[in-house]
């Protein structure tokens, strides 16, 4: 026994080898059990979490093709969508041979340049001439109003900005359907002014203002804020505060709106102008 | 004190590069460059044997422990840590080895850190794909397999203790 031990304590560091090598061997044969077993017990998920973050940041790095699919699919969906198709009388059914008739197409576009410090800003897309663009479409954000195009190149378009001060656009209260015209005052970029809404109007915090389709620029029924604050009283008109939905220091992705009968209905209001 | 900080350091970054990057790198069916063994090359010269011993066999453990495949690597490892003194002992070269220090190419120059690497890779490499396999069918394509990736390895330490020491 003595010399046993003797043996043991002179060989320590091959004991041991042979020790750490046996489980590791004893690990590698009853690998099947292992996992549910000592793995989760002893490290109680640690290594399944690192794990799970290492290919988090492996789908962080396919964020950009995401981003430009999702982009390209909620482009087809708002297509798609009712307010976006209108239904053709039934004599022209006969003559177009179709049943729906497209009003809107909507771009994807990528913000390639954006100013919202200035009194005047504008940003840059990476659409242009090329894809169709060309002055007075609309630009919106996933979240609403963004602003219109004003220069078109080969490839680039520049649109004004909701932040500038030539920014005007009809709008209206979602809930009561008053309409005013919204601008942007030049001092924080987040908030918008709505004006020209009628004394009378029921106005309370949290209302949705939302574009009225009175101008031939947007749409009807764009997001463009939620008021903020009790209205002002001046003259004959309330001016209400107007937070913006969209954060405009944070586009990134836009969709141009191009409509298909701007041409025409602007042809027809110029030609009764002067009624 | 600081020493000890530093090893935790230098294994919870080979760990990381280990299942981050290089897990993740597909060079060929051939090449699977395992560069956490630059732990075990790394340790102190004079360290008690009994300790590079466990310290290889938690190097491998954990790196089991995220690759999924019990054993396999820890087996590798103890493998390795068992024949670094023997290794150190046949490596003596005329330049004087200081037992309290860390192996470097500043301390021990270039040649003798790629001779003692290669040897410690090897090792553990042939260990490992063996182990892998876990059978004698295949053998000349397991040997090419532990031949390729430990030039790798060994190419990879060098690159990073030269970047180290250039600090």
């Amino acid at each position: 026994m003595r010399r046993l031990l003797d043996f043991l304590i002179r060989h320590l560091n091959f004991v041991l080898f042979l020790v750490l090598e046996g489980i590791a061997l004893i690990m590698l044969s009853s690998s099947h059990n292992y996992h549910n077993s000592v793995a989760e017990n002893i490290f109680g998920g640690v290594a399944a979490r690192i794990n799970n973050s290492a290919e988090n940041i492996r789908s962080f790095t396919r964020l950009r093709q995401v981003n430009r699919q999702l982009a390209y699919e909620n482009a087809m969906l708002h297509q798609k969508l009712e307010g976006t198709v209108k239904v053709a009388p039934a004599t022209e059914v006969k003559v177009n041979d179709t049943i729906n008739k497209l009003y809107y197409t909507y771009i994807t576009a990528k913000v390639v340049n954006n100013s919202t410090n200035k009194q005047k800003n504008t940003f840059t897309l990476d659409r242009g001439l090329s894809s169709g663009i060309t002055n007075g479409m609309a630009v919106v954000s996933p979240d609403g109003m963004a602003g219109v195009i004003i220069a078109t190149s080969q490839n680039f378009s520049v649109a004004m900005s909701v932040l500038n001060l030539n920014f005007k656009q009809s709008v209206r209260l979602a809930r009561t359907k008053y309409f005013g015209s919204m601008s942007w005052p030049g001092k924080n970029y987040r908030y918008a002014e709505v004006t020209e809404i009628p004394h009378h109007a029921d106005v309370v915090e949290g209302d949705t203002v939302v574009t009225s389709g009175y101008s031939a620029l947007f749409p009807e029924n764009i997001m463009v804020g939620t008021v903020e604050g009790a209205p002002v009283e001046g003259g004959d008109f309330l001016t209400l505060k107007v937070k913006l939905s969209t954060d405009m220091k944070r586009l990134t992705y836009v969709y141009i709106i191009k409509d298909h009968y701007k041409g025409e209905r602007l042809g027809l209001e110029a030609g009764t102008d002067n009624e | 004190m600081s020493k000890t900080i530093k090893y935790i350091t230098l294994f919870a970054g080979l760990m990381l590069l280990q299942i981050l990057l290089f897990n993740n790198i597909q060079f060929s069916g051939y090449i699977n460059p395992y560069v956490y063994v630059m732990f075990i090359i790394m340790l102190p010269l004079g360290m008690p044997e009994w300790l590079v011993l466990l310290l290889s066999f938690l190097t491998g453990f954990t790196v089991d422990m995220f690759c999924g495949t019990p054993g396999v690597h820890t087996a590798a490892t103890v493998m390795a840590g068992f024949a670094r003194p023997y290794i150190l002992s046949l490596n003596i070269t005329s330049e004087a080895i200081s037992p309290s220090s860390t192996p470097s190419i500043k301390n021990n120059g270039i040649r003798w850190f790629i001779v003692f690497t290669f040897s410690i890779v090897i090792i553990h490499h042939l260990t490992l794909f063996y182990v892998e396999v876990f059978r004698f069918a295949g053998f000349f394509r397991t040997l090419l397999r532990a031949l390729l990736s430990t030039v790798f390895t060994t190419f990879f330490i060098v690159i990073m203790e030269l970047f180290r020491s250039r600090r």
